[in-house]
């Protein structure tokens, strides 16, 4: 059964189906703004949000679209913003935290991601998590493919730098 | 890449999972079920967004946002939901259901059952009418600060320029409040029908009695004349037989079938949002820089009937 009998089903008021696009997505929603905003609680809300605005746009949806990028596009904009307001407040004090010597790599990669701006990181996880082209990414964060690349580039640079 | 990225741990995620698909669950079940909207309100839209296009083609400034125009309005392209707003700010939606604050990113208050609102000058409070006879100030987040009962209809509250001064009217006549509800005042008659614009940077307020626009400074009760711009605002809508057309500095920007609600600029000037009623949508228009036109539909759905955009706010 694929993504499109979900919403259909869903909009008709099956719980499954609603339950069966949940288990598909929110797992990547959360994900990609967990490693946008750093902050799981935050994470949480915003995963959470973007599927309850999900729920309430549920029956005028256009099945002929994907809701994958749909629901990506308010998770990744709305943790962009958070990630914004976080760094403007000073909450996010990790930028600065080195990676620990002899670190596992996959303890490395979160605050290497750290490092980077909210806008090269939210790049980076939808290039590289979420597999989104640099045209779709364009298009999802409403940017130029030109500034989708040029994020992605740095990103990518002080990536290797900090892992390095 | 993507392996590194999906295997960093996050702490608490199953707890997070199952606590959201709690929440999510209980919105679906709590959710209304809409239908969907009849073809001839889908043709009044396309034929709307048909009238937009051959109006915007024959205009020079028009002509300028055809190209958006096409691209977004109209049912196919116009976003279902207003998940974010085109430029910070918070916006002040007025609808049979009440008032609204949107915020940047979407998310909306419904402050109560208060109508005909407006920002205070810096987004600290909102000056609005409750039960059609109180002028009620509150905080954005819904907590009434002072209220003033009047025996007569309450319309129209605006601030001055620092929030120091609230014009409106109690029926027919132009009335003056200090900001923090104190020292309210009756200025003169007046016509309720068009709301009473404060001059920038002064304590005079220009309004419509009699058919002539009135200008008066509100602290010494000097009648002044006129200035050009004292009652027409830089942005407003005009009507063009059936048609309305947004303007902004006399320069056309937009333009739509049927009635459009009052437009706001937003903080930083750069858009603008406007209602369209016929079409059930919001507009925003880029008016700085780059023309861009992005719409979002169900309105009515959204925020309750007749909504109407009362400002835009840092």
């Amino acid at each position: 059964m694929g993504e499109r009998a979900w919403i259909r089903g869903a909009q008709r008021g099956s719980v499954s189906d609603l339950e069966a696009l949940f288990r598909e997505h929110w797992p990547r929603a959360y994900r990609a703004a967990f490693l946008v905003v750093h902050d799981a609680a935050a994470a949480e809300d915003i995963a959470q949000e973007a599927f309850l605005a999900a729920v309430r746009a549920l029956d005028r949806f256009d099945r002929r679209r994907p809701f994958g990028p749909w629901l990506h596009r308010i998770a990744v904009n709305r943790a962009i913003d958070w990630a914004r307001a976080s760094k403007l407040r000073a909450e996010l004090q990790q930028h600065d935290v080195p990676a620990p010597e002899q670190a596992d790599p996959d303890e490395r990669m979160l605050p290497a991601l750290a490092s980077l701006d909210p806008d090269q990181r939210a790049v980076i996880v939808l290039r590289y998590l979420l597999e989104y082209t640099p045209g779709e990414i364009a298009e999802l964060l409403d940017l130029p493919r030109g500034t989708v690349n040029s994020r992605l580039r740095r990103g990518l640079d002080r990536l290797k730098e900090r892992l390095e | 890449m993507k392996r590194e990225l999906e295997r960093i741990e996050i702490p608490g995620e199953y707890d997070a999972r199952r606590r959201s698909w709690d929440v999510v669950r209980a919105a679906f079940d709590e959710r209304e079920p809409v239908t969907r909207p009849r073809r001839n309100v889908r043709l009044l839209a396309i034929a709307a967004a048909v009238a937009v296009l051959v109006a915007a083609a024959i205009t020079p400034p028009g002509r300028s946002v055809v190209n958006s125009v096409r691209r977004a309005i109209g049912v196919e392209h116009a976003e279902s939901e207003l998940v974010r707003l085109p430029a910070s700010g918070r916006l002040l939606v007025d609808s049979a259901n009440g008032t609204w604050v949107v915020h940047s990113d979407g998310s909306r208050r419904l402050l109560g059952p208060y109508h005909d609102p407006s920002w205070s000058p810096h987004g600290l409070f909102v000056a609005a009418v409750r039960d059609r006879r109180e002028l009620v100030a509150l905080d954005p987040k819904g907590n009434v600060r002072w209220v003033k009962p009047q025996r007569r209809l309450v319309r129209s509250p605006r601030w001055s320029y620092e929030g120091y001064r609230i014009a409106y009217f109690v029926d027919s006549t132009l009335h003056v409040i200090n900001g923090d509800g104190t020292g309210d005042r009756a200025i003169g008659p007046a016509d309720p029908r068009i709301a009473p614009v404060w001059r920038p940077r002064t304590h005079v307020v220009a309004y419509f009695s009699g058919g002539r626009e009135r200008v008066v400074d509100v602290d010494t009760g000097k009648k002044l004349p006129g200035q050009p711009g004292d009652v027409q605002r830089a942005v407003h809508v005009a009507n063009r037989g059936a048609r309305s057309v947004v303007l902004v500095n006399r320069r056309q920007v937009f333009s739509g079938a049927g009635r459009l609600g009052e437009p706001a600029l937003s903080p930083t000037g750069a858009w603008l949002a406007v209602t369209w009623p016929s079409a059930d949508q919001l507009v925003f228009v880029r008016v700085r820089g780059r023309p861009k036109l992005l719409a979002v539909s169900n309105v009515a759905h959204q925020f309750g009937a007749g909504a109407n955009v009362a400002g835009w706010e840092r």
